[in-house]
């Protein structure tokens, strides 16, 4: 008894030290910047950039300007839209590679392949196609379907095409893992109960895939949310999210103390989210 | 009337082997029919070609006289009660029953339909759980009742008592049998247990490497088989002089019978049963034989010469 207990003893403190360096990366690399940026969120800005005391709540208040609540707003609607339209184009293109036998694999490689080069690249890539003078347009227009360039680029729907077109894959996934681990026999049980296939889609399928597409929208959702890049190439000046807006605190418009208040704002949302999230199922997330 | 099922000439090819080669056999209505085999012999192929989930390379599938071929899963009247059950995880006891009732009774009184079904397979007061919240038994039962409320042509179970632990097996098939007996409808019943399939069915067919090797009663079967095959696979057989005997068969006398031939040997074994007693003969004429003898015939000595002997009638003939 006693030596089982040392041993328990010892492997606990193992596991301990087992952590420790994840623990230290953790508070060294991510709990102190973020304990630097509450702080600075309290604080007032300064000249030139920088914070300066005295403290303020005052950086808090200016996000009900409704200005800044609108950029938060539209952050909101267009990363739910995206999320949206991950569900609706990855549940088919997960069930069909879910579905496509030996196949799969190669599939899952091409779901992945985008990865293999860099997202600002890819994103250029996608201003090349949409510009007035890009690929679409001038196809368009030399089959004479249009006499002037559409306005493709620079606007809500090019940001929520690149967003989709991003984050896709951590929509796929999840739901192909879930579909992939579904018992089959369960569709041949629904066939012979008398259940047509798009029936068996809508009654077995879909509610068991539940957990896969729960897992995906948080993984696409978040991301889209704090999206900066895409709406700042594919977006313009137009299109702002509130990761342009942090962006423009910190850099052209000098105000730290207000970029760390919309910074911590950002956060809070997403945990909230995602604690509302957990609740509705008492599952985990992932 | 023609039989609820005929299988006539099927064959089913898979790249490489043949799971079934061109199989004939009739299910009369009401009958608890069994399919029996060892594992690969196309049992289960059958089944799956009969529920749908499959087509046969050639031959074919008649329900009630009119050709299955072609003819999608849900648009059959047959229903299958599959190995793991296939209940759905995310449905209670009283949704997984009522699944199929838009598609094959549109329009009819659901919950009462339901409640009758789950009183018939003794799970009343169950309705509101979960599969996962089951037991193996009520888990079958469930199976049995979702395939039952459509009132099918055709009942199918696929090793429905495999995933039960051996004690409840037994009482499980008594029950199975009785039920069937009060519905009414028509058991195909496949199972690799020989026991289990002469137990619980009217007839039943013996299937090996995808051939039909006999189909009758079980009694027909067990006494008087078609081959080797089925003798062997429906008990043990000893092989004396070319003439097949079952164990229970085979007397064992210390002295030599008055007016009967008899082999002679000595006891190697004597394995103890309880009720009974298995003696383990090497025969004089080389190759051995086990006798079954009741522990009252019990006396007998490892070592000790004795006369093997048969009545005429007990012995298989193929």
């Amino acid at each position: 008894m006693a030596t089982g207990r040392r041993i328990a003893v010892l492997s606990l403190s193992f596991d301990r030290l087992c952590r420790l360096p994840a623990l230290l990366t953790l508070a060294a690399l991510f709990l102190a910047p973020l304990g630097v940026i509450a702080v600075y969120s309290l604080l007032t800005r300064g000249a030139y950039g920088g914070v300066e005391l005295p403290w303020t709540l005052e950086n808090y208040a200016r996000l009900w300007d409704p200005l800044y609540a609108a950029i938060l707003w539209r952050s909101v609607w267009i990363a739910a839209v995206s999320t949206a339209l991950c569900v609706l184009l990855g549940f088919p293109l997960a069930l069909f590679i879910s579905r496509s036998g030996p196949r799969k694999n190669l599939y899952l490689l091409l779901v992945i392949l985008p990865f293999w080069s860099s997202f600002l690249i890819r994103t250029y890539a996608w201003m090349f196609l949409l510009r007035d003078t890009g690929l679409v347009n001038t196809l368009l227009l030399a089959f004479g379907w249009i006499r002037q360039p559409l306005p493709l680029l620079y606007n809500d729907a090019a940001v929520i095409l690149g967003l989709v077109y991003g984050f896709l894959p951590f929509m796929v996934l999840p739901l192909y893992a879930t579909l992939e681990r579904m018992d089959k026999t369960l569709l041949e049980a629904a066939a012979d109960l008398g259940a047509r296939p798009l029936d068996a889609l809508f009654r077995i399928t879909l509610p068991l895939s539940l957990p896969g597409i729960r897992a995906g929208a948080v993984l696409v959702f978040i991301p889209c949310l704090g999206a900066y890049l895409t709406p700042d190439l594919l977006g313009g000046g137009k299109s702002v999210m509130v990761g342009n807006l942090v962006q423009n605190q910190f850099t052209t418009a000098r105000d730290w103390p207000f970029g760390s208040a919309v910074s911590l704002t950002l956060m809070a949302m997403v945990m909230l989210l995602l604690m509302v999230a957990a609740r509705s199922k008492g599952e985990d997330l992932l | 009337m023609p039989p609820v099922l005929q299988l006539v000439d099927v064959s089913k090819h898979y790249p490489g082997h043949a799971a079934l080669s061109r199989v004939s056999l009739e299910v009369r209505r009401g009958e608890f029919f069994a399919l029996v085999g060892p594992s690969g012999c196309g049992k289960t192929t059958t089944l799956r070609l009969v529920a749908g989930l499959e087509d046969p390379t050639s031959g074919d599938i008649r329900l009630n006289g009119r050709s299955l071929l072609g003819l999608r899963p849900y648009l059959r009247n047959v229903s299958t009660v599959f190995q793991n059950y296939a209940l759905f995880p995310h449905m209670t006891v009283a949704e997984n029953v009522a699944f199929g009732l838009r598609y094959r009774h549109p329009g009819e009184n659901s919950a009462r339909k339901v409640r009758e079904t789950l009183e018939l397979v003794q799970l009343a007061g169950k309705e509101s759980r979960y599969p996962a919240q089951l037991s193996g038994g009520e888990k079958q039962r469930v199976a049995l009742a979702r395939s039952l409320i459509l009132n099918p042509e055709l009942l199918l179970l696929d090793e429905p008592l495999s995933a039960l632990d051996p004690a409840l097996r037994k009482q499980v098939r008594a029950e199975l049998k009785a039920l069937q007996r009060r519905v009414g409808v028509t058991f195909v019943f496949v199972t690799h247990d020989q026991e289990e399939a002469m137990s619980v069915s009217d007839r039943m067919a013996v299937l090996h490497r995808g051939q039909l090797e006999q189909v009758g009663p079980p009694q027909e079967l067990y006494l008087r088989p078609a081959s080797r095959f089925v003798a062997s696979f429906l008990g043990s057989v000893n092989w004396v002089n070319g003439a097949g005997v079952r164990p229970e068969a085979t007397h064992v006398s210390a002295a030599p019978p008055e007016g009967r031939e008899a082999v002679k040997g000595h006891v190697e074994r004597i394995t103890f049963l309880g009720d009974r007693l298995h003696l383990g003969v090497r025969l004089a004429s080389g190759g051995s034989v086990t006798a079954q003898v009741s522990r009252f015939d019990a006396g007998f000595e490892p070592g000790q010469e004795v006369w093997i002997w048969w009545r005429p009638e007990e012995e298989l003939r193929f």
